[in-house]
């Protein structure tokens, strides 16, 4: 999230979409009626009428996978309209940057594709610039090559009409959308987007993401209070797990993991730095190696010295593809001989669960550290299997729950909040962090007696937890960063003494004289762990909380909050809700931590961009600067808009086991969710009698017509199968679901929770047996939201 | 020698009169509990659930009765079904006069000779039968509707089950009366103890059924 | 403390469940084994172990479909038919204004549970023995009477369930009415003020009560009809027959002293 949960409550306009946040985050819901309460309006796009369209002011139906068309005929509405907010769009966004001449597209490519490597040359996607490499601007934004102008001829595609064949929303639902959230762009006005796996888990659903943050940049909506862009994590601990590099692709606080062609800790400071001329940019990003040298002296300390690159030589250079799908394509071929696997159940999760169940079957050995038997770690035993021909040794480590243990969550809106153990962990079970430890000081140890092909990254790794189960506060102080020695000011006084917490990321430095675990996190400070703070007196009357945990980055509440006021007078748009505001008398900002501390009218309020520009024109992702509709890997129509049918960048598998359906065979489109009332794959919610009780059995939501078309009956016995798999449910025949028009053809939709498995109290068929292996072009997240299968009773 | 007696319940009806008249005490009793404020302690809790339990005992036993009574002694069972439901001139007759049969005894002017029942009694009897079939009919909804029948029938079947009692008391009081205590009537037990009456009492109060017994021969 | 309440807004409820869980929680009800029978409702119906639930009603209508989510569970009634009913005093008011349930002094009859015009309490008896105690909310007894709010009205994530004085329940139910009117819910209206005399749980309703599953006008029924008419009618038939009776003795003893004096004379 830009901003929080709180801060929900403050919008004029919430969009709702790719999430059913009543279902799966019951708490926003008291944000989002306190907003309704004082006039807010609430829309839900969805493609069935889930909990939270029961609540919406408006609902409008769209057909899974084409949000980017739902959206871009918004961003049309609005370009056409001229309902932009025009002073923010002029001065904080690139709309009026001059885009290389050489960008184009063209039948759903942009410039430069290459089929043979599936992938683009963007070299022409960038900016015109003057001598000292500034971009050029066109304040008018009339020039044919600014930002805005092609953005402006690349929705002129979407127009109504278009957007309506290709997402099956009505026509009428369209237009009370588009009028009441484009509303939003008037100054002083704003609107929210929450958005949550609906929006990310597509071939494109990065570029889903990014056609909000568009339209909310458009709208002037970004840094505002009750604006943003709010992705609605999944679990408690989402955030943080990603922000601590929990993802292949980066290292804590968002560094990148180096490639081949950083063969040195310059070449790869230099590649990940970014640079600028204009003075007026903050260019946060400059203090990157501050943050690298720090991170590699968390890890390697004493090893970590200036003559061996603070052991950045440690570190893997081959930049590979460890996503989710990638790791198990190479355990289904045998390359993977090992998974340890915490607090995940892939058995259950995992897309194509057919497949990743048998790829398991490759393993020489297996973890699973979880509270139950999952079916990860009763894979070798499941229907089907037969366990003599199972070679892969199993191991179930009992672990102990979130209330038998200490730590720190972070939750949606980057809030670290401090949990202190209720109860010693029952049984056998262990703290993740003493299971880590023992692992960890084993492996250490026999590296150190047994050497290895390289073993000083693991015998040198900074690792002083003792025997007993580690302590998470200092684990918490490793991570937000302390003074190794006197850090001094340029007058030569003692800022830092050694030994002691830093203040915050602006005292960590590039020399080898401070060390982080993650620069983002300076939670624990001279002062304490601010995470442990609980003061719920809000002062700033907006519901900013300040003095409650702490927020990342430096306790600010709501990013690029310097976009939240006028540029020249720093008066905030929204008078009534005042996220910031530059206090002349006193010299200073008042409200919220602002980005970046400088008087009005001297920096760029997009700090964390070299140019300092919200990015209407957005170069960094892999399948182009504007989103664009293709159609889902598996859809049961032709793409409207051009001739290219899907992402032209994405990944596609080719194993035995990738089965693609076609709508011949499978004319109906799938998707799956969550319920209330389970909890992610299910282990922890479906041993509960209370929670089986309430949610006991898999089912299938499908439409009184399609129902009446295969001659089911609400609460029959159905198969929905597809290319991968088959899976047996209860029919929940709905008139929430209806079929959608989409080019004149009637498209038909079911949906099915994934909550179930083989293992537990309540068991059924997983409904990822039936989704795809294939995902995102940026990310590798699956595209369970969007696949091909059919329906029939079980006669 | 001429006996001084003339036969007049068998066996198998005396059983299911006091079987019958055992359940419908226990029946009454522990229905009337819910009845009288000063017996409501019998009602809560362990002692209301035994007294529940004994109500539905009793039930089977009230139910059942008159079928024991048909397999002894059909007969008897089907003759005095029959008896009650055939009223005369005289039957209405009595009932007009009932207060003087009542008060100045059988003799008493007026007062026709009334068969093996008098319309009193055929009147208690015909109020005993209703009320039996209303009394399992309502008592069975209350017992395995709960859940099964929809709460107005439920409801209806309490308040029918409860007038039905009313009725059924004030007969059964001018019953006891009239058995135990009325100086006129009261010889008549005898014939639930012993199975007959006197010559004289079946000649004073049931003359024409004595006629007809002493017509079929049984007494000489 | 005075009458308290209950109010549950239905325009905020999300059908979430949670308050149902955490009665069974805090009440220690057991889960009883449920299918899925074509809907997110489960358990079925309300039950010994389940005093509290959420029904769905999926409503379909000229400007589309609506899903209705309502909290069943006692409500409370100050002219509560249950009380009336109940032979043994096992439910009551209390001075809180909720109807409260002693099961020690339950004898399972059940008639508090069939002449509800809710039909909320619930009894698991022996379909034979008729062995049994009625079941039903009582709004947390142990947790209000000690100053706590009631297990589902704590634990609402979306702030649908209030708990509190019942004055203020109402002027927070209407003024909650007002808003929703002014944004257009025509039919938006408060449940549960004048009812049976003012219920102890009320509802901010967005459509008609029909359309939830809630008596437009809910009646006692019969329910008077038991200690007002057929206890005192039993009675007077009772006393009269005994009355007839004692005249009839008095009559023929008088008239038997008659016979005897006459036959003397004679």
């Amino acid at each position: 999230m830009t901003n929080h949960w709180i801060d929900i409550k403050n919008a004029d306009v919430i969009m709702i979409i790719g999430s059913n946040a009543a279902e799966n985050h019951p708490i926003s819901m008291k944000w989002v009626e306190e907003s309704r309460r004082n006039g807010g309006t609430l829309i839900s796009v969805d493609p069935r009428f889930t909990r939270t369209s029961s609540l919406a002011d408006i609902y409008a139906p769209l057909r899974s996978g084409t949000d980017i068309a739902f959206i871009g005929g918004l961003i049309n509405y609005i370009l056409e309209n001229e309902l932009y907010h025009k002073e923010y769009v002029a001065e904080y966004t690139n709309a009026s940057f001059l885009v290389n001449p050489d960008f184009g597209f063209d039948d759903g490519l942009f410039v430069g594709y290459n089929p043979d490597k599936r992938g683009y040359d963007k070299s022409a996607w960038s900016y015109q610039t003057d001598a000292q490499g500034l971009p050029l601007e066109d304040k008018t934004l009339q020039d044919f090559n600014t930002a805005f102008q092609h953005l402006k001829r690349h929705y002129a595609r979407y127009d109504l009409e278009t957007v309506s064949s290709i997402t099956g929303t009505p026509k009428d639902a369209l237009e009370k959308v588009y009028s009441a959230y484009a509303a939003t762009g008037q100054p002083g006005k704003s609107g929210t987007i929450m958005y949550a796996m609906g929006a990310t888990q597509h071939t494109y659903g990065t570029q889903n993401v990014r056609s909000y943050a568009l339209l909310q940049l458009l709208l002037g909506n970004i840094g505002v209070a009750g604006g943003g862009i709010n992705a609605l994590r999944g679990l408690h601990n989402v955030q943080g797990s990603t922000d601590m590099c929990l993802l292949f692709h980066i290292l804590p606080g968002y560094l990148n993991t180096p490639i081949e062609a950083d063969q040195t800790l310059e070449a790869y400071l230099a590649r990940s730095t970014p640079q600028t001329s204009d003075p007026n940019s903050v260019n946060w990003w400059k203090n990157y190696p501050k943050y690298m040298v720090s991170l590699l002296k968390a890890w390697w300390g004493e090893a970590a010295t200036t003559e061996n690159e603070f052991a950045y030589q440690y570190l893997p250079k081959n930049g590979a593809d460890y996503s989710w799908i990638s790791l198990f394509e190479a355990m289904y071929q045998g390359d993977t001989k090992g998974f340890l696997v915490l607090g995940q159940n892939p058995a259950v999760s995992g897309p194509n669960a057919n497949m990743e169940r048998k790829a398991m079957e490759n393993l020489d050995w297996l973890v699973v550290v979880d509270l139950w038997e999952t079916e990860t770690a009763s894979f070798w035993k499941r229907p089907g299997a037969n366990p003599d021909d199972i070679k892969t040794e199993v191991f179930l480590l009992p672990a102990a729950s979130y209330v038998e243990r200490d730590g720190s969550v972070t939750n949606s809106g980057r809030w670290v909040q401090w949990r202190y153990k209720a109860i010693d962990p029952l049984g056998d079970s262990k703290e993740d962090l003493w299971i880590i430890n023992q692992i960890m000081q084993r492996v250490q140890g026999l590296y150190a007696t047994d050497g290895g092909i390289f073993p000083e990254p693991i015998v040198n790794l900074t690792w002083d937890y003792g025997d007993g189960v580690p302590d998470a506060e200092q684990v918490a102080r490793e991570i937000s960063g302390s003074a190794l020695v006197d850090l001094l000011d340029a007058d030569g006084n003692v800022l830092v003494p050694a030994g002691t917490q830093v203040k915050n990321f602006t005292q960590l430095r590039d020399d080898g004289s401070t060390a982080a675990g993650n620069w983002l996190y300076g939670y624990y400070t001279d002062a304490g762990n601010l995470a442990k703070r609980r003061d719920s007196v809000d002062k700033s009357g907006i519901g900013l909380y300040s003095n409650w945990a702490w927020d990342w980055p430096v306790n600010r509440r709501i990013i690029y909050n310097r976009a939240s006021v006028h540029p020249v007078t720093g008066e905030p748009w929204d008078q009534e809700h005042p996220v910031i505001r530059w206090d002349a008398a006193a010299n200073k900002w008042v409200g919220d931590v602002p980005d970046g501390g400088t008087p009005p009218n001297t920096i760029h309020p997009f700090i964390m961009k070299p140019e300092g520009h919200g990015r209407i024109f957005g170069f960094g992702r892999t399948d182009g600067p504007f989103p664009e509709h293709y159609e889902p890997w598996e859809s049961p129509v032709a793409n409207l808009l051009s001739g290219t049918q899907n992402n032209p960048v994405f990944k596609i598998w080719a194993s035995e086991m990738d089965h693609k359906g076609e709508a011949g065979q499978y004319p109906v489109v799938a998707t799956t969710y969550r319920v209330t009332e389970h909890m992610q794959a299910g282990a922890m919610t479906r041993n509960l009698p209370w929670l089986v009780e309430a949610m006991p059995e898999l089912f299938v939501e499908m439409s009184r017509e399609l129902a009446a078309q295969k001659g089911i009956k609400n609460g029959d016995q159905v198969t929905v199968e597809s290319a991968r798999g088959a899976v047996k449910a209860v029919a929940l025949v709905t008139s929430r679901f209806r079929p959608f028009q989409v080019n004149g053809q009637v498209v038909h939709q079911v949906g099915v929770p994934w909550h179930w498995g083989y293992s537990g109290a309540s068991t059924g068929d997983s409904a990822n047996t039936l989704t795809p292996h294939v995902g995102d072009a940026n990310t590798m997240i699956p595209e369970y939201k969007a696949f091909l299968c059919d329906v029939r009773k079980v006669v | 020698m001429q006996s001084r007696y003339v036969r007049r319940f068998s066996a198998s009806e005396r059983l299911a009169h006091w079987l019958h008249f055992l359940a419908f005490t226990v029946l009454l009793g522990t229905g009337g509990f819910l009845y009288m404020p000063a017996l409501q302690p019998f009602t809560v809790g362990a002692a209301g659930e035994a007294a529940r339990l004994a109500h539905r005992v009793a039930a089977v036993v009230f139910i059942v009765t008159p079928l024991l009574y048909l397999m002894g002694d059909s007969r008897g069972f089907l003759g005095s079904l029959r008896e009650s439901f055939s009223w005369g001139a005289d039957d209405l007759r009595w009932l007009r006069l009932a207060w003087r049969y009542y008060t100045q005894g059988a003799n008493a002017e007026g007062v026709p000779p009334q068969g093996k029942y008098n319309a009193g009694q055929k009147l208690n009897a015909l109020t005993q039968i209703i009320a039996f079939i209303l009394f399992t009919i309502t008592g069975l909804i209350m017992w395995f509707g709960h859940g099964a029948v929809a709460p107005a029938v439920f409801r209806w079947s309490v308040i029918i089950h409860d007038l039905s009692v009313t009725a059924v008391l004030a007969l059964f009081l001018v019953h006891l009366y009239q058995v135990s205590i009325h100086p006129f009537t009261r010889e008549s037990i005898m014939a639930m103890f012993e199975g007959v009456v006197t010559r004289e009492y079946a000649e004073e109060h049931h003359g024409k059924w004595y006629e007809e017994v002493k017509a079929s021969g049984e007494v000489g | 403390m005075g009458k308290v309440s209950l109010l549950i807004d239905t325009s905020k409820c999300t059908g979430c469940r949670g308050c149902q869980v955490a009665c069974k929680e805090w009440n220690d009800l057991a889960a009883t084994d449920t299918t899925n029978w074509g809907s997110y409702e489960n358990p079925p119906d309300l039950s010994a172990s389940t005093w509290t639930r959420i029904a769905f009603h999926e409503v379909e209508g000229d400007s589309g479909v609506k899903w209705l989510f309502l909290k069943q569970g006692c409500m409370q009634c100050t002219q509560a038919v249950c009380v009336e009913v109940c032979p043994t005093q096992a439910l009551q008011h209390h001075d809180m204004g909720f109807i409260s349930l002693d099961q020690e002094r339950c004898n399972g009859c059940g008639y508090c549970a069939e002449f509800c015009p809710f039909q909320i309490p619930r009894l698991e008896a022996n379909a034979f023995t008729g062995q049994g105690k009625i079941t039903k909310c009582t709004l947390c007894q142990d947790r209000v009477t000690n100053d706590m709010s009631p297990a589902c009205a704590k634990t609402c994530p979306a702030n649908a369930i209030y708990f509190g004085d019942r004055q203020e329940m109402l002027a927070t139910a209407k003024q909650r009415v007002d808003e929703l009117k002014a944004g257009g819910h025509s039919n938006a209206s408060v449940y549960g003020e004048t009812e049976l005399g003012g219920l102890g749980r009320m509802y901010v309703l967005l459509e008609r009560p029909a359309q939830y599953g809630l008596p437009e006008n809910p009646s006692p029924a019969l329910a008077g009809f038991w200690q007002k008419g057929i206890q005192p009618f039993g009675y007077a038939a009772v006393g009269l027959t005994l009355l007839g009776l004692g005249f009839n003795w008095l009559a023929q003893r008088r008239n038997s002293a008659l016979s005897v004096k006459a036959q003397e004379e004679a």
